[in-house]
């Protein structure tokens, strides 16, 4: 077995009176991706959150390297790196400050200059020199997806959780996150993407679309 | 409705060197979280010290209000002074309160917090504390003007202070938990006062107690020392009873 793997079984999710899915099982090992795809409302960001532990699903469990997973124990939060729709950025501070702040809650016990360099690379990296001491209110959608792609780019958890990432990225913004995945899969990471798109990665994905029945 | 997509796990190509591997597991100690999560928020609230502002001249206005609406008589200002300047400080504190988490559950950044690699009731201290730094201690440092407004004597303005710095933090963490509570619900700020006000009816009385019964000669050890205990007990069970209503909003 490799190192990292993520395992779920027998996942149900009700929302109110809607079942969104009832015994879903997928596992994931290190250097995998799973694509997430489904109509809208067929509960993929609900899937994504079920795995973050954000939401507790109505039956089923995740294991994480073997072991079922606290979904609130900060240990298992330094496992991943979870992006839902709303980003998490704020509006007052600059993509910068919005950065190092997070670098902070990410590298841990990483010395600040060491922090603060990370943050400027991945900055570098996604293209957001000139706009790096704006406030976030002022960066454009794409620019504001790019910021996500930062912080993964600086991250070094093995387990990534996107929803929708490369919603309003430009061509370039696509090749760069697919990019970016391709870097975390060679690197022993593995990832859950909910995603409508194709997007121009060298990884296959290992396809799960929800709201089809059997 | 049953779908299931099984993947067998085939031996991954670790080839990556170890410093290159992810990593993952770094957590966040108690202290650093707290640490961590007053500074963001003190650094937010000075991009936007209008809004401190705000409360700062709401808590001055409605001390104000009070010799128009009631009389100018000076004996009877300076009996229900104290009591002005709590309920003055009550109610600012309800301004601001709303904001304490709602902001950052609209932008998402609540989320992160809730999933950061920290314990969440040391970054909800954290925050309570910035709360508390910028919206609790302007006032009791403006209550003494204040007692000089009223006419109050030295020793019963000196008295309303201190019961003002014990009682304001257990006012922050009683609405930190409503606040939490309150989190998505049209018209929160409204049901957050009416979760508060009666729970902070305790800390009124006995903050304003405090400086009456030193200007009828008593002492306010008494006064002092329940709010201090009030003090006490919500460091102890406000950050757990606040992070667990976080939770519970994302439920």
């Amino acid at each position: 077995m490799t190192a990292t793997t993520l395992q779920a079984s027998g996942l149900a999710c009700t929302l109110g009176t809607r079942r969104l899915f009832t015994s879903l099982d997928f596992t994931l090992a290190s250097g995998q991706w799973l694509m997430l795809t489904g109509a809208n409302g067929a509960g993929k960001s609900t899937l994504l959150r079920i795995v973050s532990g954000l939401l507790a699903p109505s039956a089923g469990e995740i294991r994480w390297r073997g072991e079922v997973r606290d979904p609130h124990a900060p240990r298992w939060h330094s496992a991943f790196v979870y992006q839902g729709h709303s980003t998490g950025w704020k509006e007052q501070l600059s993509a910068r400050e919005n950065l190092s702040m997070q670098a902070w809650l990410d590298l841990g016990q990483a010395p600040l200059a060491e922090r603060d360099a990370a943050a400027d690379r991945a900055i570098e990296r996604v293209g957001l020199v000139r706009q790096r001491n704006l406030p976030f209110a002022r960066l454009s959608a794409g620019q504001r997806r790019r910021l996500g792609l930062a912080r993964l780019a600086f991250s070094k958890r093995p387990l990534w959780l996107l929803d929708e990432p490369t919603t309003a990225l430009d061509t370039a913004g696509q090749k760069l996150f697919a990019g970016l995945l391709d870097e975390h899969l060679g690197r022993g990471g593995c990832a859950i993407v909910a995603t409508h798109l194709d997007f121009p990665t060298a990884s296959p994905a290992r396809p799960l679309r929800l709201g089809e029945p059997a | 409705m049953n779908e299931r997509a099984t993947f067998a796990a085939p031996a991954a190509s670790a080839t990556a060197s170890d410093a290159d591997a992810v990593q993952g597991g770094e957590t966040v100690g108690v202290l650093q979280a707290v640490r961590w999560a007053c500074a963001r928020d003190l650094l937010l609230a000075l991009r936007s010290r209008a809004e401190l502002a705000l409360i700062v001249v709401f808590f001055v206005l409605v001390v104000s209000l009070f010799p128009l609406g009631v009389s100018p008589e000076p004996q009877l200002l300076q009996r229900i002074a104290p009591g002005i300047a709590w309920v003055a400080a009550l109610l600012a504190s309800l301004l601001s309160l709303p904001r304490l988490f709602a902001l950052d559950h609209a932008d998402g950044t609540l989320e992160q917090l809730v999933l950061a690699p920290a314990p969440l009731p040391a970054l909800v201290a954290g925050k309570v504390l910035a709360h508390w730094l910028t919206n609790g201690l302007p006032l009791v440092l403006l209550a003494p003007v204040a007692g000089i407004q009223f006419g109050m004597e030295t020793d019963a303005i000196a008295t309303l202070t201190l019961a003002l710095l014990l009682g304001t933090p257990t006012l922050s963490w009683l609405g930190a938990v409503g606040a939490a509570l309150t989190l998505g619900t049209r018209a929160g700020s409204a049901l957050l006062a009416l979760l508060v006000l009666p729970l902070a009816v305790p800390i009124l009385i006995f903050g304003a107690g405090a400086p009456e019964s030193v200007a009828v000669g008593l002492g306010a050890q008494a006064h002092l020392s329940l709010l201090g205990a009030g003090l006490i007990a919500s460091w102890v069970f406000g950050p757990f009873a606040t992070a667990l209503a976080v939770r519970i909003a994302y439920e």
